[in-house]
């Protein structure tokens, strides 16, 4: 039995309570607390190893977390409401929950064996129960919302890594789901492919998606994200509107690492 | 060459060859099953299953094969279980081909990019469905090659089987050298219709890399088609 720990915002659409994550000697997360609004996009940023991607697989539960509560939803992650508390939820139960918060990755991770239209429609119709027909639909418009019409019979090796990673992006639409979390999604591309995946994210923010990111992208963070959060050692030490914690960050940890970055792209 | 006791041990090296070709088939067949069960459970690393699994390869892949087929057919009896010396072959082979290959089969799952793990799972794809759709079909062209390269082994090593008493190719070619005295003859001649066995699955090799190759890449190869057309 579990007895979770009050909620502060109890209507966010993911809320994070006292979140500890550690993988042997190293601790990933140190007690993150976050909140995000149903719309809102939460821009992470953070030397690598900060514990910014540990956060987003947490939530999802790819990795479990040690302690700490997450809710996603209404949702507390992991548990099933059961008669005089919280019980552990099955794997098929986590899986479930999993199902309704949508991931990508910063290797897009596309199965290469698949066209890209398997690639979308394969959890549709295996996990949501979809009919063939209806996730062929779906992809269909999915695809062409990311500008990618015409693509559904290439394979994912015939695609630039900036149209690969909005397949991915369609794929994880696919489920319909509450949340998506983007872990480094525009790292691996080329710079001049940075932009179309960019945009594919903006449209979907506009729409209304409630969206982690976790990038290095400054000016997309400052344009797009209601909030930037900025970890350190597998803490928030730092949150607020981006402009604002930008152009004056509070902590001197948040100036040294923004300084540097700022150094880097002049 | 002697064609007059060619002839006159032809069919015993016929039917020498028969029962390699039995023994290798039948060892293959159940050694392919058992090897890929192993491998996959191992790959599920949960502890009550995965460990009895690692400790009965790394029992079998250590020990001499003759030594695991001597145990069948001449220790067994001692338990009272008598087994006919094909039987005894196929039991001993089977056990001993099985966790080798599933070192082989395991290689290759291990060697599916874990991202493809993580993104089936954030799907909320379930672990069956994840191994069954999403890795095993990128694991069959790395297994494939370790794969014939060990049931090319595998059908050498049946000819241990001559030494519990099954009348296979290397043991008809013995025995007919021990009658007549015609060593370089028989063996010669078994060598060759090994050659045949396992160079056939040499070929069968070679023809599924390059199918597989031509599978990875579908619309190059007939972009390049239609270009020479």
């Amino acid at each position: 039995m579990k007895m979770p720990a009050p909620r502060t915002s109890p209507q966010a659409m993911v809320e994070v309570v006292n979140l500890h994550k550690t993988y042997g000697p190293l601790t990933a997360l140190d007690g993150v607390d976050l909140a995000v609004e149903a719309g809102q996009v939460i821009a992470i940023v953070g030397a690598s190893g900060s514990g910014k991607s540990t956060l987003l697989r947490c939530i999802n539960f790819l990795d479990p977390p040690d302690s700490g509560d997450v809710w996603v939803d209404g949702h507390l992650m992991g548990f099933i409401e059961g008669g005089s508390g919280m019980r552990r939820a099955s794997d098929r139960e986590i899986r479930r929950h999993r199902a309704d918060i949508g991931m990508v990755f910063q290797h897009f991770n596309l199965f290469p064996h698949f066209t890209v239209l398997q690639n979308i429609i394969e959890a549709p119709m295996a996990v949501r129960g979809f009919s063939r027909a209806d996730a062929v639909a779906t992809a269909r418009e999915l695809l062409a919302s990311v500008g990618l019409a015409g693509k559904e019979e290439s394979f994912p090796t015939e695609l630039s890594g900036g149209q690969q990673q909005r397949v991915a992006i369609a794929r994880a639409l696919a489920m319909k789901p509450r949340v998506m979390l983007f872990d480094e999604p525009t790292s691996a591309l080329d710079p001049e492919l940075v932009d179309e995946v960019l945009r594919t994210m903006r449209n979907l923010a506009e729409k209304g998606m409630t969206m982690l990111v976790v990038t290095h992208e400054m000016s997309f963070a400052e344009d797009v994200a209601d909030t930037l959060v900025y970890f350190d050692k597998g803490k928030i030490v730092e949150a607020g509107k981006p402009s604002d914690v930008l152009r004056n960050p509070s902590q001197p940890r948040t100036q040294a690492f923004l300084q540097r970055l700022l150094r880097r792209t002049l | 060459m002697n064609f007059a006791l060619l002839a006159e041990y032809g069919p015993a090296l016929g039917q020498g060859l028969l029962n390699t070709i039995f023994l290798s088939v039948v060892t293959l067949a159940i050694a392919t099953p058992i090897g890929a069960a192993i491998a996959l459970i191992r790959e599920t690393r949960i502890p009550w299953i995965a460990i009895p699994a690692a400790i009965y390869v790394n029992i079998f892949r250590l020990l001499p094969a003759l030594l695991v087929l001597f145990f069948s057919f001449y220790a067994l009896p001692q338990f009272g279980l008598r087994l006919s010396p094909m039987t005894a072959a196929i039991l001993g082979l089977s056990i001993v081909g099985a966790a080798y290959m599933s070192e082989d089969i395991r290689g290759g799952l291990a060697a599916v990019d874990q991202g493809q793990y993580r993104a089936a799972k954030a799907l909320g794809l379930s672990y069956p469905h994840i191994i069954r759709r999403i890795i095993i079909p990128q694991a069959i062209p790395l297994i494939i090659p370790p794969y014939v390269t060990r049931a090319i082994i595998m059908v050498k090593a049946t000819s241990l089987a001559s030494l519990v008493a099954v009348g296979d190719l290397t043991g008809e070619a013995v025995r007919a050298t021990s009658i007549t005295y015609e060593p370089f003859m028989f063996l010669i001649m078994a060598g060759a219709l090994y050659l045949l066995l396992s160079g056939a699955l040499a070929l069968f090799q070679m023809w599924a890399e390059e199918r597989m190759a031509r599978a990875r890449r579908p619309r190059t190869s007939l972009t390049v088609k239609a270009a020479q057309v």
